[in-house]
């Protein structure tokens, strides 16, 4: 055999074998691929309850995660409605509404295990219109369903449609990304740090070009439509923010319900340990202040039916 | 289409496959329409430019080479120089120089605020219209034979690999392996084709994008006062990132050329390990420096009329190749600090014997070239004159350290380090070929080592080819 087939073939081998250890070990890369790989149990979890409970879909990122405190959640809501609801979650780690919107449609519309009511708890900028990595929607987001409208809308540059079926077909694709977070996270001194100040820096263009929410317009009027009630709301962050204006018009147009938690409630630095997320006490106190719209959300739901 | 996109290789494979089956004159044609689709692709208003560039040199080359008249044939030669130099001062200069002379007259008072004139920078105008006066100066030397198709010779000024961002390839290299036919990709050019786009992907999207994170950094004006690790990390990112950009771009065009059957001019030969500023500019950019020497710095009187006037030759040839990078005072102070180091090293090692220098007087003298060689590029990075002198005063008064040295020491270590340790190996055997000599496994075992830091150290945000805007 030629030494450069031998090179080529040796080449082929590690890729192979890369695939397959991404393919056994995915799960054990991050907590977050074993959410995503165990969103078919929360669908199950919402598919498998009565009527007569209200089924939550607890729908975000970290910010939902370490945010929304699910025992005070699941108390309030059973003190309210005398009966214990049952709360799934889908909060995988950066995502936003291309994420939400996509994954939804995915997990619980296109297997009939669609919630009374969506808690939808968001940052500053997660309802509009950018999608963040198309590499992590081909690979965990868009469903079969969903591809062609996907595919039609989003998909006008040869270099993201290679990327997006790249992803969706080999796991080596789709988790390589999460190769370098662990490693210099881990070993690389003051990486953290670095690397949130470096990007603040480049976060922050002159001109902020106009915000627009088609993406989440769809979801919440598709949303509307079947008769899922919509709560959203802004997360309380250390500086207070307002949603955007686009976004709340979306709402109004949907009929969802918004609570401005973000804009109005005023905790603490102390409990922002990392100084973006909220601690468990934090949690509480939030989960406490958005109980109410909850509340109100799911009785109008069940005035509907 | 960048080089390191799918759209590129995806082109590179359709244009490959569709010119196997044909002789090189079909060839010449499908890379030729092939390099102005490149082209258009990345900025389809300039293609006419590239166009009268070509038609120009190409009427002048046929009349100067079917002159006997040596009026006639300086006539033609100085208006071809003439009008490319035009049209590259028009769409590079003219934006600069207008802005710096209004700047003047407003200091005098006769203007009440500097013009701002904005002309759009053609992609490459700088390495098109070196290659094109190559060939026309060529001509008129008799260096080089007349081309006769102005097919042949549209394809020599654009083919894609080279197009934007160079190397500047001769026409006595390049036009004669246009006209004959391609050498069969066999098995020793398909090796060096790989090995040069392995290496040349590697340094871009790798060593390059990943340093250009740190570097941007360090160089975006408006930042609170930085620590002095932070601009000299800052500085060795850069020099990373401007080695690994532009050689990388150089690798993948002659890998990618290799592969068309043709073989281009190499650009760069293990740069920072140069021990001195001559042997620095004989590694970096070979084709730019060799054009500076043979087409400016011989015709100025190079060596032959003295000290003095060589100092003067060599001085000026840099301030020019500073001037031709961009319309900027940072590129002509890094030109001069360039000229005028090689002036002073012409005049303290000339006639010194290179054979008496030791191992440890040849790792001074390359820590020294290194960090010089670093230091211009503070020069050659820097958004202003203002930003050189604060980082410089940074440099020497803020020294502390910081969580971004930490990080930025361990990045540069882990994404230079294997690639420096790579090249001097390469460098201990004199050979750039050496991998391509040693046994299958190890090059498996670096090949394998390459393209695992290019799947998994994908950089935070990819950068354009930094040339390209040259």
């Amino acid at each position: 055999m030629r030494s450069e087939t031998k090179v080529i073939l040796a080449l082929l081998l590690l890729l192979l074998g890369l695939e397959a250890a991404a393919r056994l070990m995915e799960t054990r890369l991050s907590k977050d691929v074993q959410h995503l790989r165990s969103l078919p149990e929360q669908a199950q979890k919402l598919r498998g309850t009565t009527h007569d409970r209200a089924r939550i879909l607890l729908l975000g990122n970290s910010l939902a995660r370490c945010g929304v405190h699910i025992p005070t959640l699941q108390a309030g809501i059973q003190q309210a409605m005398e009966a214990e609801p049952t709360i799934a979650v889908m909060h995988p780690d950066g995502s936003k509404i291309e994420e939400w919107a996509y994954g939804y449609n995915r997990f619980f519309r296109d297997t009939a295990s669609e919630p009374d009511l969506i808690l939808l708890i968001t940052g500053r900028q997660h309802l509009t219109d950018k999608i963040k990595s198309i590499d992590d929607l081909g690979a965990f987001y868009v469903g079969t369903n969903d591809l062609p409208a996907f595919v039609a809308n989003h998909l006008h540059k040869l270099e993201d449609t290679g990327w997006f079926f790249a992803s969706r077909y080999s796991a080596l694709m789709a988790h390589r990304a999460r190769v370098e977070p662990l490693v210099f996270y881990k070993f690389v001194p003051g990486y953290e740090q670095t690397a949130q100040e470096i990007n603040r820096g480049i976060q922050a263009p002159a001109v902020t070009p106009a915000a627009t929410c088609n993406t989440f317009s769809q979801f919440a009027s598709d949303l509307a439509k079947r008769k899922v009630k919509l709560v959203v709301v802004s997360a309380p962050l250390p500086e207070p923010f307002s949603l955007p204006p686009e976004v709340l018009k979306a709402a109004a147009l949907s009929k969802a319900f918004v609570h401005e938690a973000g804009a109005k409630m005023r905790l603490p630095p102390e409990r922002f340990p990392d100084q973006y997320h909220l601690d468990e006490i934090g949690a509480d106190i939030f989960t406490k202040d958005l109980l109410p719209s909850v509340i109100e959300a799911l009785k109008t739901r069940t005035a509907d039916h | 289409m960048w080089f390191n996109s799918i759209s590129f290789w995806m082109f590179f494979i359709a244009i490959a496959a569709l010119c196997v089956p044909f002789g090189y004159k079909t060839q010449n044609r499908i890379l030729l329409g092939a390099s102005y689709f490149f082209y258009g692709y990345i900025d389809w208003r300039f293609i006419g430019l590239i166009f009268f560039c070509t038609a120009l040199n190409f009427l002048a080359g046929w009349k100067i080479g079917h002159s006997t008249d040596p009026v006639a044939r300086k006539r033609w030669l100085t208006v071809a120089v003439s009008i490319s130099l035009t049209v590259l001062g028009i769409f590079k200069y003219l934006g600069f120089f207008s802005h710096e002379l209004s700047r003047l007259l407003v200091s005098f008072g006769v203007l009440e605020s500097p013009w701002i004139i904005h002309v759009a920078l053609p992609v490459g105008i700088s390495f098109f219209t070196f290659h094109a006066l190559s060939y026309t100066i060529d001509v008129y030397r008799g260096e080089t034979p007349v081309c006769r198709d102005l097919g042949d010779f549209a394809l020599f000024i654009s083919f894609f690999p080279q197009l934007i961002a160079g190397p500047i390839n001769r026409s006595t290299q390049l036009l004669p392996q246009i006209d004959s036919p391609r050498p069969k990709l066999d098995e020793e050019r398909f090796k060096k084709g790989l090995y040069l786009v392995l290496c040349g992907l590697f340094m871009k999207v790798v060593l390059a994008d990943n340093m250009a994170w740190l570097a941007n950094h360090v160089f975006r004006s408006g930042l609170p006062q930085q620590a002095a690790p932070e601009v000299l990390l800052g500085i060795y990112a850069f020099a990373l990132q401007i080695y690994g950009d532009f050689a990388g771009y150089s690798a993948i065009a002659c890998g990618t050329a290799i592969w068309l059957g043709f073989d281009l001019m190499d650009n760069f030969r293990r740069p920072y390990f140069a021990l001195n500023p001559r042997d620095f500019w004989s590694r970096w950019h070979i084709s730019l420096s060799t054009w500076l020497r043979d087409y400016l710095y011989i015709p100025l009187g190079g060596n032959r009329k003295g000290p003095r006037r060589t100092a003067i030759n060599l001085f000026l040839t840099m301030l020019l190749g500073g001037l031709w990078h961009g319309a900027a005072w940072t590129f002509v102070a890094w030109g001069a600090v360039h000229g005028a180091w090689l002036v002073i090293d012409r005049m303290v090692n000339h006639g010194a014997s290179s054979e008496k220098t030791t191992t440890a007087k040849s790792a001074v003298h390359w820590l020294v070239t290194f960090h010089i060689v670093c230091l211009t590029w503070l020069l050659f990075r820097a958004e202003s004159m203002a930003q050189v002198a604060n980082l410089l005063s940074n440099l020497v008064s803020q020294w502390h350290w910081t969580a971004f040295a930490s990080t930025a020491a361990t990045l540069i270590t882990f994404f230079g380090l294997p690639w420096l340790i790579f090249e001097a190996w390469l460098e201990s055997k004199r050979d750039d070929w050496a991998l391509l000599k040693s046994p299958w496994l190890v090059r498996a075992i670096i090949f394998a080592a390459l393209v695992l830091y290019l799947l998994f150290f994908p950089p935070p945000a990819p950068s354009e080819f930094i040339y390209f805007q040259f």
